[in-house]
């Protein structure tokens, strides 16, 4: 009798063992439901697991690429996913992968996005600062890795946290960027924010120039940042205002892909 | 059954489970976003001054992407390393085919028999003439991608700064 209680407890035992992953794995395995014509809104529902299921095959399969550094084709497995199902956080993929291509400007859109769906990712914020280094948004760099080098100490709750690597990449980063231009003012270089900020606004000008509305953005908010440490009021007012006015000429531009909630929020910043 | 038995049998099955637990947590990290998380992490690049592998791959055309404010690279890249391998590989077969087949070895057997006014293994000369010539081009071909590769790394190392140059940032982005 004791014995085959025993038995029965191990049995239990490893039932619960084996059920755990099971399930975490169910997302790729269930068969396709069955649509029953009596409850169409419940059919609807379970109709669009295996069209879930599959995008989530998609990614693994991307991520596998990704894994052994076939960026070209990891790209168009996720391309594919972004062009079939709109999936809220395929901009984390594409970012990494765009990054890993070299494709700065076309990665920090992706991250973009990422943010603007809401996913909190402290590794596409890493990946993103690296970006802005290699283009030479440095404003942006310094304050990606200095965040990061923050709340390595306490992460924010539901964030995950960067890992030691990450950390220490992050301070790698921050020692080989150059001094602020808040830093270089005062050791008696004023004209240091002024030339920063001209280098970010010419260039947002020229990629508007070549109908790069997105990359544009990306150097409108690089040059935002740099006014951000601007001692001087005057000269916050008087720049704000010229990003203003391309921010207005971003928005007319026709077939721009930008998002307005993108330009808003770069437009309150301004107004800070 | 006995008890002892049924312990080692229910045991038995306690760590199969946990084996196979353990395993499958290994190989995936719960879904594809931490799967991708993970292997971001692993692939970040933690030294400024290292390349970037899709820079590197842009080596060779750095200019159109400059212009369009992308970072130019910094240095040699995995795939110019393997090229680099690749090429030496071929040049040293090259040289063991060579020195095994040394070129002007049909043309010295076919001047040598012509003298003696003899026609016949003339075939067999020429197709010891055509290998000699093959394995001279491969030769320098293999010599030419290699130090192709080289001036692609040289002119990599001549721009690492650790940072993009492009047209957009040429001169004031960071020094290394």
């Amino acid at each position: 009798m004791q014995s085959g209680h025993l038995f029965s407890s191990l049995s239990v035992l490893c039932w619960a063992l084996c059920a755990g992953p099971a399930h975490a794995q169910s997302v790729r395995s269930e068969p396709a439901p069955a649509v029953s014509p009596s409850a169409p809104a419940a059919s609807l529902a379970e109709h669009k697991k295996p069209v879930e299921s599959t995008v989530q095959l998609q990614l693994l399969e991307g991520v596998r690429l990704f894994r052994a550094e076939r960026y070209e084709d990891a790209l168009r497995v996720f391309q594919q996913v972004n062009t079939d199902e709109k999936s809220t956080d395929i901009g984390f993929y594409l970012g990494m992968v765009l990054h890993k291509l070299g494709r700065h400007s076309a990665a920090l859109i992706a991250f973009r996005s990422t943010q603007r769906s809401g996913l909190r990712e402290p590794v596409a914020d890493y990946y993103a600062a690296v970006s802005c280094y290699r283009l030479g948004m440095n404003t942006r760099a310094r304050r990606g890795f200095a965040s990061l080098a923050a709340a390595a100490s306490g992460p924010a709750p539901g964030v995950p946290p960067l890992g030691p690597r990450l950390q220490q990449g992050a301070r790698n980063f921050l020692s080989a960027l150059p001094p602020s231009a808040v830093e270089t003012a005062s050791d008696g270089g004023s004209s240091s924010i002024h030339l920063q900020y001209e280098r970010a606004r010419q260039a947002a000008e020229r990629l508007l120039a070549s109908d790069d509305a997105e990359g544009a953005l990306e150097w409108l908010d690089e040059a935002g940042q740099i006014l951000e440490e601007s001692p001087d009021p005057r000269e916050r007012a008087e720049h704000s205002d010229e990003l203003r006015a391309l921010l207005n000429r971003l928005r007319s531009k026709p077939g721009s892909h930008v998002r307005t909630a993108d330009v808003q929020a770069l437009e309150q910043r301004l107004a800070h | 059954m006995s008890y002892v038995w049924q312990t080692r049998l229910g045991l038995t099955f306690a760590l199969l489970a946990l084996g196979l637990r353990g395993s499958a947590a290994a190989d995936e990290p719960s879904g594809p976003l931490a799967a991708m998380r993970e292997a971001a992490e692993a692939l970040a690049e933690l030294d400024p001054a290292t390349p970037a592998v899709g820079d590197a791959l842009r080596l060779h055309k750095s200019t159109p992407k400059a212009a369009h404010g992308e970072g130019g690279s910094a240095a040699a890249s995995a795939d110019a390393l393997r090229a680099a391998l690749r090429a030496a590989a071929r040049e040293e077969v090259a040289r063991d085919l060579a020195a095994t087949n040394p070129p002007g070895r049909g043309a010295g057997i076919a001047a040598a028999r012509g003298k003696e006014g003899s026609s016949a293994g003339t075939d067999k000369e020429a197709r010891e003439q055509a290998r000699g010539a093959a394995v001279q081009a491969q030769s320098a071909k293999a010599v030419g991608v290699h130090r192709n590769v080289e001036l692609q790394r040289g002119l990599g190392n001549g721009n690492s700064n650790g940072n993009g140059r492009s047209a957009l940032n040429a001169g004031t982005g960071p020094s290394k």
